[in-house]
């Protein structure tokens, strides 16, 4: 048997969209394609990358493949090669609309003591508004790219330009991706729909109090920051997810985006406006007069909140960076 | 008019719609997609792998072909053999297709007798 890196990702091409029991068993009948073609070419003569390629243009391109196993025809709205990274996309902001706009929904629905049918009512319809609106974007964005044959990274479809079959060491995993993903989302959600929620509850002349830990006011004025926060955030982990490993472009994106998402973080949180002066009465009022600590972390709350998140950007950094350059020297 | 465009196109929709039928015929004994190619190129029948290959997991996914992966010799192999329910449907297409083949050849050489 003839192994070469090139057989492997154009393999890997073609099944890494198939589901798992399929992807064996078609890789391993791929596989033994492949190398009866080479024999047949090559007789007694090992192979070389000429071959290899020729081969393997013979077999078509791994989307052709991927599409013909697929039994898909292309008299459709949206076809191969972008099919598969069309319901991908899909799968991934059904999953975050849902999620953050349940979050967000309930939340909202907790502070403004709305009454609970109502509440489920909205939650319901919201939840079936956001997943709609995603749906029906994604869907035009990929069929307009479809019918123009516009680019999209992820989709290499030549011989020349296939990826590398990821390993197990440098690989990314897809949840972590979607899961970075679903907090930008929720985070965004949350700050731009009801940033309200982040709120302590304090009982004042005998009467409930919801008090935000938020200047809501400068929080609506900086909307475009908050929106800014969750592209970023969204960008960042689009990439790792399209590439799966730490590549060079992962490592690009990375200290790009968390550079600009630093820069950011210290001109929304670095100033007297953030934080809600009505807070800290609700401190006192919840923990009594004798809490100075506590008064204290949350006075310096906005500070807090900036270093921590600095801390996680310079970790993911780092991070990031020794993988890519460990990596691609191997 | 692109003539030669739209005859390939012709001819690729006849072997689009023969090739499940040819598939069925062959595969009375275990074979390899591969092998399969060569037979069948042998016949003078020539067919890419990248549509044969897809083509027979379709075909097996029916239930008119089932499979068996051979892994005592040297290379392991996916062999490919025509089912009960395969022969059912390839003896009702076979009579199908040569009732139709024999009705259009009467019709070519009507044609063929009018120009004369």
């Amino acid at each position: 048997m003839i192994k070469n890196d090139l057989i492997d990702r154009y393999i890997y091409a073609v099944t890494k969209h198939m589901k798992s029991a399929m992807k064996k068993d078609v890789a391993a009948e791929l596989e033994t394609i492949i190398q009866d073609m080479l024999e047949e070419r090559c007789e007694d003569v090992t192979p070389t990358e000429r071959d290899i390629k020729v081969v393997l243009t013979e077999l078509g391109t791994p989307n052709e493949l991927a599409s013909k196993y697929k039994g898909e025809t292309q008299d459709c709205l949206i076809g191969q090669p972008y099919y598969s990274l069309y319901v991908y996309v899909l799968k991934i902001v059904t999953v975050c609309i849902s999620g953050g706009m349940l979050l967000a929904q309930i939340m909202a629905a907790l502070t403004s003591h709305t009454i609970w049918y109502i509440a489920i009512y909205r939650t319901i319809g919201g939840i079936f508004g956001g997943i709609l609106t995603g749906f029906a974007f994604v869907t035009l964005l990929f069929a307009f790219f479809y019918k123009k044959g516009i680019k999209v990274d992820g989709l290499n479809d030549g011989i020349d330009s296939l990826p590398p079959v990821p390993q197990k060491t440098n690989r990314i995993s897809k949840a972590n991706a979607i899961v970075g993903i679903a907090f930008s989302v929720t985070f965004t959600l949350v700050f731009l729909v009801c940033p309200q929620i982040l709120c302590i509850a304090f009982v004042k002349n005998g009467a409930s109090v919801y008090e935000p830990l938020f200047n809501l006011e400068y929080i609506r004025q900086t909307w475009y920051f908050i929106l800014a926060f969750g592209i970023l955030g969204v960008a960042r982990e689009s990439v790792r997810l399209i590439d799966g490993s730490y590549t060079k472009r992962v490592m690009l994106v990375t200290i790009i985006t968390n550079l600009i998402d630093g820069a950011l973080t210290i001109i929304w949180l670095l100033n007297d406006k953030i934080m809600n002066p009505n807070f800290f009465e609700g401190i006192e009022q919840l923990f009594g007069e004798n809490t100075e600590v506590i008064s204290q972390v949350f006075i310096q709350f906005n500070k807090v909140f900036l270093a921590i998140i600095i801390f996680a950007l310079g970790i993911n950094c780092i991070e990031t960076v020794i993988k890519a350059l460990k990596y691609s020297r191997k | 008019m692109n003539c030669d465009e739209i005859v390939s196109g012709l001819i690729l929709e006849f072997r689009r719609g023969t090739l499940i039928m040819v598939v069925l015929a062959q595969l009375n004994k275990p074979m390899y997609g591969y092998s399969l190619v060569k037979e069948l190129e042998g016949k003078g029948i020539s067919i890419e792998g990248n549509t044969l290959y897809p083509l027979l997991r379709r075909l097996e996914s029916q239930g008119l072909l089932k499979s068996e992966w051979e892994t005592g010799a040297a290379k392991p192999r996916k062999y490919y053999i025509i089912t009960e329910d395969g022969k059912l449907v390839y003896k009702k297409i076979k009579e199908h297709w040569k009732k139709f083949s024999q009705s259009i050849n009467v019709l070519m050489e009507e044609e063929i007798d009018d120009k004369k």
